[in-house]
């Protein structure tokens, strides 16, 4: 019972440390986001936004390690660590992936628990975002839901000693935004029924076109739980970010 | 439209053919109802050469279920199997493509 609670307090430390529930001020772009753990145990979703080498990048990052519980949550807590570091030195989104496979493999060995990761650098001055995916869904352009299309994913994080990887390259002009998020989201349903799919988040996101991020993941939040009839199979994670205008 | 749609309740049978093991997927595999598939895996009988899971009736597979297929995968290349996977129903089939597991992973058409 005691070796339980303190399971269970070493979980919620962990929570808080993968899903902040404030995110850092990033100068040029607008943020929201959101988490909501699986009904019947805490999973291994993570989100991060982190300063960039130099003052006008900012790294994000939404990740999902697959299975739950105490050993998930600590190593997403490995991975997101590892990413949040190597971001104050490396932008290319493929280069942190890579980093971060190579790091995770060395602490675990290849294992078939694995780690699937998206990671976005925005340069708002540049109006560019690179992005590079291990295993995860692609981003999603905030106002339309539509897919940017980047190289095939990578496969996901931890499962070989060597990643190859390919950037996404997207222009973003002042005021456009993408989506970040979880398997969760999209797959979000009742027991043997229908998956919340792309198409009712693309909805979701062209209704909302124009509105601030935060807007987004609330009300993206209340519609998956609504269809999930608030019984979650999987975490949701979801970020998203919209360039400053001014 | 929506809640006229009912998947299968989960099964996960397995069944040998000679030197073939199959173990068949039916309805939603997710992170309750991986252990099943585990449990149906570590009931067969050693010694087969070929693994073979068919997902041609699954209506869902969650991440949990992939890390099972990458554990056979690195056991069959272990103790000597082949995994082979069925692909399942096109929308479920997805998964794997982007993910890019299926580079990893055999697949042969259903």
């Amino acid at each position: 019972m005691l070796e339980r609670d303190s399971e269970l307090r070493d979980l919620q430390a962990m929570r808080d440390v993968l899903t902040p529930s404030e995110l850092p001020p990033r100068p040029g772009i607008e943020i929201g986001s959101a988490f909501a753990p699986a009904t019947d145990g805490v999973a291994g979703d993570f989100y991060l936004v982190a300063p960039g080498p130099d003052e006008d990048s900012t790294v994000f990052a939404v990740g999902d390690v697959s299975g739950k519980g105490l050993e998930a949550a600590r190593r997403a807590t490995f991975v997101r660590t590892s990413l949040a570091t190597f971001a104050g030195f490396v932008d290319a989104p493929c280069q942190l992936l890579e980093l971060a496979n190579q790091v995770l493999v060395e602490r675990t060995g290849v294992s078939s628990t694995f780690v699937t990761a998206i990671v976005a650098v925005v340069h708002p001055r540049a109006g560019r975002l690179e992005w590079a995916s291990a295993g995860h869904p692609p981003p999603l352009r905030l106002d339309t839901g539509e897919m940017l299309n980047g190289r095939r994913a990578a496969p996901p994080l931890g499962v070989s000693a060597s990643l190859t990887c390919h950037n996404g390259r997207e222009t973003l002009d002042p005021g456009a935004g993408f989506l970040l998020f979880t398997d969760g989201v999209t797959e979000a349903h009742k027991p043997r029924r229908e998956l919340f799919g792309e198409h009712r988040l693309v909805e979701v996101l062209r209704e909302l076109a124009g509105s601030s991020p935060s807007a987004v993941v609330r009300r993206l939040t209340a519609d998956l739980r609504a269809h999930a009839g608030d019984i979650l199979g999987d975490d949701l994670c979801i970020v998203a970010a919209r360039m400053r205008t001014a | 439209m929506t809640d006229i749609y009912e998947a299968p309740e989960f099964a996960a049978e397995a069944e040998r053919r000679g030197p073939v093991a199959v173990v068949s997927v039916v309805g939603e595999l997710d992170i309750a109802t991986a252990p099943e598939l585990q449990a149906a895996i570590a009931g067969l009988e050693p010694g087969f050469e070929e693994l073979v899971v068919d997902l041609s009736g699954c209506s869902f597979f969650a991440s949990s279920g992939i890390s099972i297929l990458l554990e056979e995968n690195a056991r069959g290349a272990r103790e000597g199997f082949r995994l082979v996977v069925v692909k399942a129903p096109r929308e479920v089939q997805r998964i794997f493509d982007l993910t890019s597991v299926d580079e990893m992973i055999t697949f042969r058409d259903a």
